[in-house]
């Protein structure tokens, strides 16, 4: 269920309303049916398939409590090999229940834990599976882990200032996506109409730059209303961005970037398979095959592994030199960064490798390649039509949006301003999606 | 006390949106009303009109050497220096990737045949369809809608094209109407999206090809030339199942360019501007063997 959808809203609203009024010691069983009927109304499937993840790896956790070391250890290669192995299978069959990525993610990070003794193995399958399927995060993340959300879950801080934050960020999260992100998705959906050989030089630049903005907005704004539900619950959900496009290296920009991800990565493969602890040569080995893991982990494509690959290579040139100039400088950093970010997003958005080479000569010309039918205006033509959604997500990049809402929030005005914003969101949601016969769009 | 100023705020907001959701709601049920109004009153003036045209027809048109049934013919691009075509982003495709510069085009995204009459988009410094229509007079008129009211019952979308024709008819009575039958979209589009399956699209275009009566409107079957064979649109002609790719409005133009009506007025009009093309289309007889 999109979380830009009436059908969610009124979900919320309804799930709202019987967590308010539910007695406090109950609510955790509240919010464990509300995820339940969430997923069931998601698919069947969806359900069934987090239901069993959830027995699963309760079960092995219970049995990693066990100090018998070669029978934990046996547990956790089991463990992961199941969660890892049920992943693979379904990105290869190509039928993947709706956010299986991301809680197998969670499950391996519980079962490691558990087995490092970061935290307790959970003897509540109720507790463990309502972690597993809270609806603010179970479609998308953010990948929150067992030891961090555990203790919040026995007592979570459900204040009206945490109502209030919650808001904020659910309010910006739907704005971001709605009146931002999805308006700019016509731009692509545009070059890729007109297809890529007729698109002139400068629409192809407008182009990666519009898709990579659309990215970040459609999921930050995602992540802010998951954020934001949570923070009304009582939860304090991990970040997954921190302002990316004002990075300084792609490494940085990695630190920035879908965090929960990219620290899982960190810290259950990077870190365990030495870091950069055990000398240079395998330093770059241990960044390739995160980087191969994070391309495969995306999807099962040509593209994709030229993305991460790309990437890879990149940050393995910056930890050997790289790095360190661009750390010295202070535009040509952000000049650096913007330049390749775009180009690897465009690796991304292009899932066949051919159409991938069309769009490389016109990004660059003297690359040869058969021009189509280029309509000589059309770079004009875009940036005109989407300069309003343009200047609003390059505003959104910057912190200072954020800082504002979060230090002004409670004044009346801003409250009324964010108010009018949320009901603007609704206003497009129905507009763009109630009757897909009505609103045909082309 | 403790208060979330943003819940509050969102509750009065939330009325407000309420009040202004029910007010447009009833403002939406009135215009289908005034549309229909207006078609009236162009139809009563219509009627005035064709009982006068007989007349004016017989004086101004030579006698005998009008045929009973016009054929195509293929012409060349100053064919459509009046022409205006009607549509929607389909047809903006066509105003930026054909070579038709010289025509009028009157499109815009999520046009519908439903919509045309009431839309205000601005075409050379003129808003709104029925304005332009009355603000000169085309030689022919291209409409292609049909994309954006594929959930719409075959009849109710049939009936409308033929309440606007009519009434382009009332501004324009001596232009060529062509409707041109909805574009097909791919295989593959209409089986992830069963709402727009080509059979659909052809039980439409059976009924728009009534609309024609072979003397001055006229049917265009432009998926000839857009056909995979099985009657989807081809894969490798479109990106994303449903517009042409840049590269491909050739093949539409060209099938204008080879289905063009050429009445014995126009070729008057065009032997005096240009004497090859008039030559042509003037010994219209001789060359009906050849039409498409």
């Amino acid at each position: 269920m999109s979380f830009t959808s009436i059908k969610f809203l009124y979900f919320l609203a309804a799930f709202l309303v019987v967590y308010a009024l539910c007695p406090a010691r109950y609510r955790r069983y509240a919010l464990l049916v509300g995820s339940l009927v969430f997923c069931f109304m998601g698919s069947v499937r969806m359900a069934v398939s987090v239901l069993c993840f959830s027995i699963v790896n309760y079960v092995l956790g219970g049995l990693l409590q066990t100090r018998d070391p070669i029978r934990k250890r046996v547990v956790l290669i089991v463990g992961v090999a199941l969660n890892a192995g049920a992943l693979i299978v379904f990105k290869l069959t190509g039928t993947m229940p709706t956010g299986v990525s991301f809680y197998t993610f969670a499950c391996i990070s519980y079962l490691v834990d558990v087995s490092r003794s970061d935290v307790d193995p959970e003897p509540n399958l109720l507790k463990f599976t309502t972690y597993l399927t809270m609806f603010p995060k179970v479609q998308q993340g953010p990948i929150a882990r067992y030891k961090e959300l555990s203790p919040q879950m026995d007592r979570p801080r459900q204040t009206l200032q945490n109502v209030q934050a919650g808001l904020e960020s659910f309010i910006l999260g739907i704005s971001m996506k709605v009146l931002l992100a999805d308006k700019l998705a016509i731009l692509w959906n545009e070059l890729v109409k007109i297809g890529f050989e007729s698109i002139s030089t400068p629409l192809a630049w407008l182009g990666i730059f519009g898709y990579s903005l659309q990215l970040y907005l459609d999921f930050q704004g995602y992540t802010l209303m998951a954020i934001g539900i949570g923070r009304m619950l009582g939860f304090q959900f991990p970040s997954n961005f921190n302002f990316p496009y004002l990075a300084k290296t792609i490494g940085d920009f990695y630190r920035r970037w879908h965090m929960t991800l990219t620290g899982w990565f960190k810290d259950y493969i990077y870190i365990p398979l030495g870091g950069n602890r055990k000398g240079t040569l395998r330093t770059v080995a241990n960044i390739l095959i995160v980087w191969l893991i994070t391309s495969l982990w995306h999807g099962l494509g040509w593209n994709y592994l030229l993305w991460g690959m790309s990437i890879g290579l990149l940050i393995v040139l910056e930890k050997l030199f790289l790095g360190k100039a661009m750390n010295k400088l202070h535009v040509l950093p952000h000049l650096y960064v913007l330049f390749f970010i775009p180009l690897t997003w465009c690796c991304f958005a292009i899932t066949d490798i051919s159409q991938l080479g069309v769009y490389f000569t016109r990004l660059f010309p003297f690359l040869g390649g058969t021009v189509g039918n280029v309509y000589q205006g059309d770079f004009a033509m875009y940036l005109g039509q989407f300069a309003p959604y343009l200047i609003g997500g390059v505003f959104c990049c910057f912190p200072i949006l954020e800082r504002f809402v979060k230090r002004y929030g409670r004044n009346p005005i801003v409250s009324m301003l964010l108010a009018a914003l949320f009901w603007w969101a609704v206003f497009e949601i129905q507009r763009s999606g109630n009757n897909p016969f009505l609103y045909l769009n082309f | 006390m403790q208060i979330c100023p943003l819940l509050i705020c969102l509750a009065v907001a939330g009325v407000g949106f309420l009040i202004y959701s029910l007010v447009t709601a009833k403002e939406d049920s009135a215009p289908a009303a005034a549309t229909v109004t207006t078609t009236e009153a162009v139809q009563t003036t219509e009627s005035l009109l064709s009982t006068e045209q007989p007349q004016t027809t017989e004086t101004t048109q030579p006698e005998t050497t009008e045929p009973e049934t016009l054929e195509f013919q293929t012409v060349t691009e100053d064919y459509f220096d009046d022409a205006l075509f009607i549509g929607d982003s389909r047809t903006q495709g066509l105003q930026l990737y054909s070579t038709l510069d010289n025509a009028t085009f009157y499109a815009a995204t999520s046009m519908s045949i439903f919509g045309i009459m009431d839309s205000t988009e601005t075409v050379d410094g003129v808003t709104g369809i029925r304005n332009l229509l009355q603000s000169k007079q085309f030689g022919k008129i291209y409409i292609m809608f049909g994309i954006n009211e594929a959930g719409y019952d075959t009849d109710a979308f049939v009936e409308r094209y033929g309440q606007v024709v009519e009434e382009i008819r009332g501004y324009q009575p001596d232009a060529i109407i062509y409707v041109q039958g909805i574009m097909y979209v791919t295989a593959a589009k209409a089986a992830a999206e069963p709402v727009f399956s080509n059979d659909n699209i052809r039980k439409k275009n059976e009924g728009l090809k009534d609309l024609a009566n072979g003397e001055d409107i006229f049917y265009l079957e432009v998926n000839d030339n857009l056909n995979d064979g099985q009657g989807n649109l081809p894969e490798e002609y479109t990106g994303d199942g449903v517009h042409l790719k840049a590269s491909y409005y050739s093949l539409w133009r060209d099938y204008l360019l080879e289905h063009a009506i050429v009445t014995p007025q126009m070729a008057g009009q065009t032997g005096a501007q240009s004497g090859g093309s008039g030559e042509g289309a003037s010994t219209e007889t001789s060359t009906a063997d050849d039409a498409g």
